[in-house]
């Protein structure tokens, strides 16, 4: 991971003393208890709580009261509304009982799976078996889940798990686009939503089984309250001036001027100490054409082997075409060339003290568009592979070959090299291009490289042109 | 390599050698004090809450199943840990929150507070307490924003933008003549 650099938030700060005793103190604990509870086994005991009482008492204040919230026995109630290829969910909360903390572990996992982070389970490999489970509370569901809409479904399959209502979700086409698998789990009367939900490679039993086999953990927390409608607008408030903030600064784009031109050296970012001149670009048909071709330079040979013709050209794949929304409006076969870039990196100065990480060599290939204002901003992805290709080498607009030696950084850093004060290199990385903007002059002008380098700053980006 | 040393200490742990956890938690002791700053300026819940991290990482460390997420799993005791002291702070009123600046000298700190730790919390003090949050997590941890977005709920359009403002807003007030 980068680290970004912040000058002030990166000093070490004086811990005072008083605070370094409790954490010594602390650290004494740890020992104490290591040296006696050595052999024991790690137990940890939950406090469980299973509120039916609440299911008792919401019943007698609808009856005495006349609450208006027919029918519901319980946290909340539910209506499903389900036509050709669509399902929509609405939530009506009770807000009378109080919301209850919930936690759902699996006993059961596929094989080879552990837990990757928090709630979410996988092999740690790209391999489209991950399981996630997320423990809805109501103070959650009423946040976030009020409402929920589904489309390109194929099917809602209700059924019952662990005595609870369950909705099992699949999509249509699911293969050809990887389209996971959703469980949804109802508990109305303890006042939780359970949401299972497994990649595109996990079957919907193997699915079933591990949402039958969560230990499903309910617990009091006088602090868990539902939000305020004063607290839900403040926070939409926030949001939206938040996303409104992130679209003028990533809309705000760059003066032409201001892009680097080839023969032009530009300085990167820092704490990095690089800076990178782009010395010639051209389009090739064949890989092999690229000079200084060599197959150690690419980067995953795995990938990319399958798109190789034996002359070196590239085999054409099925890409979708988006509109504005993201939806797919047409495929068809699609030419690739290659875009062979040389460029030459230096070094500078020498790293920051903090810096480890070497220097990057490598660039994303960007298209620009004219905003209103005149300035250029990347242009909105229009196309995308179809999932089942497995096709990769456009990914992130990342190069995929880079005709140097081998790493020398430790780690997978393929792009990345160790460099000293005053070191430089030239070297030549490999694009993927689709043919029909290879082969579009109009297009091709539009296309720049935005150095790792610099830092990748979306609100202030610094480009590179290539012709 | 960095990554390696942990993991080994982690696994080192696991297997009841304190001293290794204690190495562990050295090594994110910076981390952890800093984050704490930003949640809770005062400095004895700050070590309360470290502290309780702590014990609660020894206690629970064999149920972190992939030691390369240590840090954001820690990070997330760490958080819990501040919001329950911050809850229990606001019952006694608006005396026991403190601004930034304030809780510096208030524990073991009587006097002189260290040009480094004032410069930081200087540093902080123009931002409301959600992009403090943001930044700490962004620039000490190095979480993406994608991961920032799941450790507090939010969108990541949302970590995103509010990094942005919180620079602004810093910007703004070290340098309010700069257009």
């Amino acid at each position: 991971m980068r680290k970004e650099k912040n000058g002030v938030l990166s000093r070490e700060l004086v811990i005072p003393e008083e605070t370094q005793k409790k954490i010594e103190a602390a650290y004494d604990i740890v020992r104490a208890k290591s040296s006696e509870a050595r052999g024991e086994s790690a137990g940890g005991h939950r406090h469980i709580w299973k509120p039916s009482a609440a299911v008792v008492l919401a019943a007698a204040m609808i009856l005495v009261c006349g609450l208006g919230v027919a029918a519901a026995v319980g946290h909340f109630t539910k209506q499903v509304e389900e036509s050709d290829g669509t399902a929509s969910y609405t939530f009506e909360i009770n807000y009378e009982l109080k919301p209850v903390e919930v936690t759902a572990v699996p006993e059961y996992l596929p094989e080879d799976m552990t837990l990757a982070d928090g709630d979410k389970y996988g092999s740690g490999k790209d391999d489209g078996r991950d399981i996630s489970i997320w423990a809805m509370n109501m103070a959650d569901v009423d946040y976030y889940m009020q409402r929920m809409d589904f489309t390109g479904v194929e099917k809602v399959e209700k059924t019952t798990i662990q005595g609870m209502e369950a909705h099992l979700i699949t999509y249509r086409d699911a293969e050809k686009y990887r389209k996971p698998k959703d469980i949804y789990m109802f508990n109305p009367e303890d006042g939780y939503v359970l949401w299972v939900w497994g990649d595109y490679a996990v079957s919907m039993e193997e699915l079933e089984k591990v949402a039958g086999s969560l230990t499903i953990t309910v617990t009091e927390n006088p602090d868990l309250a539902y939000m305020t409608e004063e607290e839900k607008e403040e926070e939409a408030q926030l949001e939206k001036e938040a996303q409104e903030a992130w679209e003028a600064a990533v809309n705000r784009g760059v003066a032409p001027e201001d892009i680097t031109a080839v023969g032009e050296t530009l300085e990167g970012a820092d704490f990095i100490g690089a800076s990178y001149t782009i010395e010639e670009a051209a389009i090739y048909d064949s890989l092999y054409d690229v000079p200084g071709y060599t197959p150690d330079g690419v980067c995953d040979r795995e990938k990319a082997a399958p798109w190789l013709n034996e002359d070196g050209t590239h085999k054409p794949y099925l890409r979708s075409t988006l509109d504005e929304n993201g939806q797919i409006v047409e495929e068809k076969e699609t030419g690739v060339k290659f875009l062979a870039v040389t460029a030459t990196v230096r070094q500078e100065k020498a790293y920051d003290a903090e810096w480890d990480n070497g220097t990057p060599f490598d660039a994303v290939l960007v298209r620009l568009e004219k905003n209103e204002d005149g300035r250029l901003v990347q242009a909105p992805d229009r196309y995308a592979a179809v999932p089942s290709e497995d096709y990769e080498l456009q990914m992130g607009g990342s190069c995929f070959y880079l005709n140097q030696a081998a790493d020398t950084m430790d780690g997978a850093r393929y792009f990345w090299r160790h460099m000293e004060a005053g070191d430089s290199q030239t070297y030549t990385m490999v694009f993927a291009v689709d043919e029909d903007l290879a082969e579009n002059r109009e297009e091709l002008q539009n296309l720049v490289l935005w150095f790792n380098g610099t830092g990748n700053d979306p609100e202030n980006p610094r480009y590179s042109a290539l012709w | 390599m960095e990554r390696d040393k942990t993991e080994k200490l982690i696994l080192r742990a696991r297997h009841g050698d304190a001293e290794a956890f204690v190495e562990l938690m050295e090594r994110y002791k910076q981390s952890m004090y800093k984050t704490a700053k930003a949640w809770l300026i005062r400095e004895e819940d700050v070590a309360d809450a470290i502290s309780e991290t702590i014990l609660d990482c020894f206690e629970h460390l064999d149920t972190l199943k992939e030691p390369r997420y240590f840090g954001t799993w820690l990070v997330r005791i760490l958080i819990n840990n501040c919001s329950s002291i911050r809850k229990q702070n606001r019952k006694c009123g608006p005396a026991a929150e403190p601004g930034l600046l304030d809780g510096a000298g208030s524990f073991g700190m009587a006097g002189a507070v260290s040009e480094d730790n004032r410069a930081f919390l200087e540093y902080l003090e123009p931002l409301n307490e959600e992009d403090r949050k943001l930044m700490i997590l962004f620039y000490v941890w190095g979480f993406r924003t994608r991961e920032i977005a799941e450790l507090l709920h939010l969108r990541e359009t949302t970590v995103k933008a509010r990094l942005q403002r919180g620079r602004e807003k810093i910007k703004k007030s070290f340098f309010p003549l700069v257009v």
